[in-house]
């Protein structure tokens, strides 16, 4: 239980917290025991600072709390790590969030869970990565 | 309410010793890998309430008789125990201690509580008409069906009479038909088709036509006056037949002549006349015989003996022979004499029976016919016989002449020729036969034919009435039917209504769902399952769900139809689902356990998983529903072929290893101090592998020992979890050091056994018992596992026992449910939304591109 099985980009997460659309998708995959989600702590950061520009300091600051006490925080930065972010970045144009959320998953073999179409489809068409979409 | 007590089980499919599932009275989660014999405690349970093992039963070329045994044991022992006392087995039969106890045990009969996961989808696959043999015990109709049950009999008896009836009314028919030349008909014969045939056998007697067979006596009486009007046939008859047996007597007594007996008697007597003595030649030749053949010594038919000198027996012998041929001549003569006797005897006995004949013939006639003259013949036929019926020696020419002169005397030839002549001429005026033949045949024919269509009519009747009874039978059946259909429909409503009820706690899409059971009107049993899928209203659920909804809907239809069965049973509340569980998708398997434990609570459950996180999960929902003290969760750890399902509890095997430490004083007791830790640590491993996740080297049939896992739980307690391996160093390192003693003295006997030390044997023990604490929760009773968050901590379920990562705050689990609940829509007033998120997102990318 402890293998990460699915990595958590910030749209599905941001979606599951405001019960937006697929937010029922995001809890039926935590609700499985089977299931270990996890987070780069690049992602959650671009989750953070987000949250402070429109929420606040106070908002941003429980939401980290929040995030830390379900998914696992993956805060890997070493050398061959950050090739494959750099990798990502480079050949896919995405922003380099993205990119890490995309490294994790490539790391972990694991699945990415995520809101966003426009960036993450031609990576799907390419079946680069195994992606779960929330909506 | 009863329920059952202990389980035990011995000799029986994968247990061999005895092995105790204990329920006490609760419900009862069994987990086991596959293999580990958890559902040969389900077939035990089946076997002991029904007799037989339904998938033994079901599978060709096998049964339970033959495959139940256990392979390893001869003796087969099940026996339940029931919370009041009651007890069951396999060899002692039932003993009921109360009326609940003996309605359970009537119910447990028919196993329509057990589901095993290779059942679950059987509804659903089966044909319409196993659908309803299926659902027929289930509802309540024993009455119902009873009576339609007699009504079929009854019809099918009516029915019989009526084929019966038909047969024979054809047969007549063939046979009427027959008599009159007709065609043979295919079924009846009409009443026109015999009026025509007998008007036409009636036109050439000129009687005229038949219109119906009611005026068959009429035209009978018609011929048969036209019979008695050609004159009295039976005179005519009689009169013929006398006639024919003058003609016999005379040709008979024709026959009796005395010449040939005469000249052999005449040639016999010159013989004898010559010899001058009585000569016996049978006398002669049987005393040769026997004095050939007996080497007799005396003289065979008066015994006197004479010389016994084979020479004078063959000197007598050539006396005899010389003698025989010398009387030649007369034994021939003789010879003819007795044939010409016996030929004349056969002639007499023959003229005396034609003229007895003739006599009876003549008086039966009834005109006083004088047949004194016919006394006179066998009178001298009688004289006849006597004088020829003599022996050949007897016979002398004077009797002879006195006897022939007296037959010449009789003249018998012109007074028979004389009565001839006179009934010839009666004869003459009397009805010829070729004129009386025809209509005696058509008279006949026309009482036959009455005959037979009298017989007709009675079976015609008969038929009638059967062919009402049967239609009467028929519809009385028809509308059993029809009412036992309108029944079973109306159950089928509440039973739609509970399907769909416990349908929909599983899936809750709307566009799914509308499940509906309908009796097919065209067979007398046959089900069909409708079920909605977006627009289509009414198909065939196989037609568009997957096999994970199509499970789903098999396990609602089994639940509805067990709680059915319990509104026909209350006393029987037993409920086993064998591994079914694991064939339903994980999206839908938190529903159906939560649609389980809560709407069934008041079942007693056997529930099987080969699964360890469901059988983890199902810990929680038991909790979660409010259910956990009214279950025995038991796990069987491993099985092997001689030993069986271990279902030993990892605490009670502490305890046992604790007191076995407590009293090791000598080495043998030491011994099994180390032998039950290492029982023990590999329980515990087996454990960590699953909820570690470690890695071992991959082994047939996934059977791995302490020497497989130990290694990897190590590095990994020391490398992923340093949490734990700080705080238990001092237990691991030394376990690190001292596990391979459970391969020496554990396992089994061998040299390496006798050089180990006790004090390594104790400490070894020690080791395992202080690394059983380490990581099984005295509260909770579970061994610790990951938590969800943050990576590295350990924990068990309830959170007493915790090893949080070195430096980082400890974190309480939270079951997942719980996480949920807490974090789904937790910041659903916050102004940041996925919009805003993607603008921010693409105004950064397009800054950073510029």
């Amino acid at each position: 239980m402890a293998e990460v099985t699915h990595i958590v980009d910030a749209s599905a997460l941001i979606a599951y917290y405001r019960r937006e659309s697929g937010h029922e998708r995001f809890a039926e995959i935590l609700r499985c025991e089977e299931n270990v989600l996890a987070m780069h702590s690049i992602n959650l950061l671009e989750v953070y600072y987000d949250y402070y520009r429109s929420d606040g300091a106070s908002i941003a600051d429980q939401v980290w709390g929040k995030t830390v006490s379900f998914l696992q925080l993956i805060d890997k930065l070493d050398e061959p790590f950050l090739r494959i972010v750099g990798r990502w970045k480079a050949t896919e144009g995405i922003s380099l969030a993205d990119a890490f959320a995309a490294a994790c998953a490539e790391h972990h073999a694991a699945c990415l869970m995520t809101a966003d179409h426009k960036d993450f489809d031609p990576i799907e068409k390419k079946k680069e990565l195994s992606i779960i979409w929330i909506r | 309410m009863v329920g059952i007590e202990i389980l035990e089980v011995e000799g029986f499919r994968g247990i061999g010793p005895r092995r105790v599932l204990s329920f006490e009275g609760k419900s009862v989660l069994l987990f086991g890998e596959n293999g580990t014999g958890k559902t040969s405690f389900v077939d035990a349970l089946e076997m002991l309430f029904t007799g037989e093992v339904t998938p033994l039963e079901r599978a060709q070329g096998l049964s339970t008789s033959q495959h139940g045994k256990n392979i390893c044991r001869k003796r087969t022992v099940i026996k339940a125990t029931l919370t009041d006392g009651s007890e069951v087995s396999l060899e002692n039969g039932q003993t009921p201690e109360t009326p609940t106890a003996e309605n359970y045990l009537a119910a447990a009969v028919q196993p329509r509580y057990i589901l095993r996961r290779r059942q679950i989808l059987d509804f659903i696959e089966n044909p319409p008409k196993d659908r309803y043999e299926m659902l027929e015990p289930f509802l309540p109709l024993g009455e119902v069906m009873n009576i339609e049950q007699a009504l079929r009999d009854a019809a099918k008896a009516a029915k019989s009479e009526c084929d019966e009836a038909r047969e024979r009314m054809l047969t007549l028919a063939r046979r009427i038909a027959g008599a009159l030349g007709i065609p043979t008909p295919g079924q009846d014969i009409s009443e026109s088709t015999v009026c025509q045939a007998i008007s036409s056998l009636l036109k050439s007697t000129g009687i005229g036509t038949l219109r119906s067979i009611s005026e068959l006596e009429t035209a009978r009486s018609s011929v048969d006056g036209k019979l008695k009007s050609l004159g009295d046939f039976e005179e005519a008859n009689h009169i013929r037949n006398i006639l024919s047996a003058v003609e016999t007597l005379i040709k008979t007594l024709s026959d009796v002549h005395m010449a040939p007996l005469v000249s052999p008697l005449q040639e016999m007597w010159r013989f004898q006349r010559d010899v001058g003595a009585a000569f016996f030649e049978d006398v002669l030749e049987r005393g040769l015989k026997w004095i050939r053949a007996e080497e007799l010594d005396f003289c065979p038919l008066c015994g006197t003996r004479w010389d016994t000198k084979p020479r004078d027996r063959n000197a007598l012998v050539k006396r005899i022979e010389s003698e025989l041929r010398e009387m030649k001549g007369l034994i021939a003569s003789r010879r003819c004499v007795i044939d010409a006797q016996r030929m004349l005897i056969d002639k007499i006995n023959a003229a005396n029976a034609a003229s007895n004949s003739l006599k009876v013939l003549l008086e039966g006639l009834g005109r006083g016919e004088d047949v004194s003259h016919l006394d006179r013949i066998v009178a001298s036929l009688g004289s006849l016989r006597d004088i020829t019926q003599c022996r050949p020696d007897e016979m002398s020419p004077d009797k002879l002449h006195v006897v022939t002169d007296a037959w010449d005397d009789v003249r018998w030839e012109p007074s028979l020729r004389e009565l001839a002549q006179r009934y010839e001429q009666v004869s003459a005026s009397l009805p010829k036969l070729e004129d009386v033949e025809p209509l005696t045949r058509l008279y006949g024919l026309l009482g036959q034919i009455q005959e037979l269509w009298g017989e007709r009519e009675s079976v015609l009747k008969t038929l009638e009435e059967a062919t009402r009874d049967h239609e009467v039978k028929r519809r009385a059946l028809l509308r059993a039917e029809e009412a036992r259909k309108e029944v079973v429909q109306e159950l089928f409503k509440k039973l739609d209504k509970e399907i769909n009820n416990l349908y929909k706690r599983i899936d809750s899409d709307p566009e799914r769902g509308n499940i509906r059971l309908e009796l097919r009107e065209a067979t007398r049993g046959g089900v069909r399952l409708w079920k909605k899928f977006y627009d289509h209203d009414g198909s065939d659920p196989r037609a568009y769900e997957n096999d994970a909804r199509l499970d789903c809907l098999g396990l609602s239809i089994f639940l509805a139809l067990r709680r059915f069965y319990r509104d026909e049973h209350s006393d029987f509340n037993l409920l086993v689902l064998d591994d079914v569980l694991t064939s339903i998708d994980t999206q839908h398997t938190v529903a159906v356990a939560e649609l389980i434990l809560k709407e069934f609570a008041d079942y007693q459950i056997l529930l099987t998983t080969h699964d360890r996180i469901w059988y983890e999960h199902l810990r929680d929902i038991q909790a979660r529903c409010g259910v956990k003290s009214r279950f025995v969760n038991k796990a069987i750890h491993n099985w092997t072929l001689t030993e069986g399902p271990d279902l030993s509890e990892p605490d009670d095997e502490s305890s046992h290893l604790e007191r076995l430490i407590a009293d090791a004083s000598s080495p043998e007791s030491v011994q099994d101090a180390a032998g039950a830790a290492g029982r023990l640590l590999e329980h515990i491993l087996q454990e960590m592998r699953y909820s570690l996740r470690l890695s071992v080297q991959a082994k047939r049939e996934e059977r791995y020992g302490i020497g497989e896992i130990w290694p990897s739980f190590y590095k990994k307690a020391q490398g992923r979890y340093p949490g734990l391996y700080q705080k238990c160093q001092g237990t691991l390192d030394a376990l690190n050091i001292r596990w391979p003693i459970r391969n020496w003295v554990g396992a089994h006997f061998n040299d390496w056994a006798s050089r180990v030390g006790n004090q390594d044997g104790l400490n070894f023990a020690r080791s395992v018992g202080a690394l059983f604490k380490c990581v099984f929760c005295d509260e909770c009773r579970r061994f610790i596992q990951p938590s969800m968050a943050p990576a590295g901590q350990l924990s068990c379920r309830c959170g007493h026992l915790l090893y949080p990562v070195p430096g980082k705050e400890a974190v309480k689990p939270v079951s997942r449910e719980d996480l949920v609940k807490a974090s789904a829509g937790a910041f659903k007033d916050a102004r940041l939304d996925t919009e805003l998120y993607l603008r921010w997102k693409r105004e950064e990318a397009v800054a950073e591109s510029n």
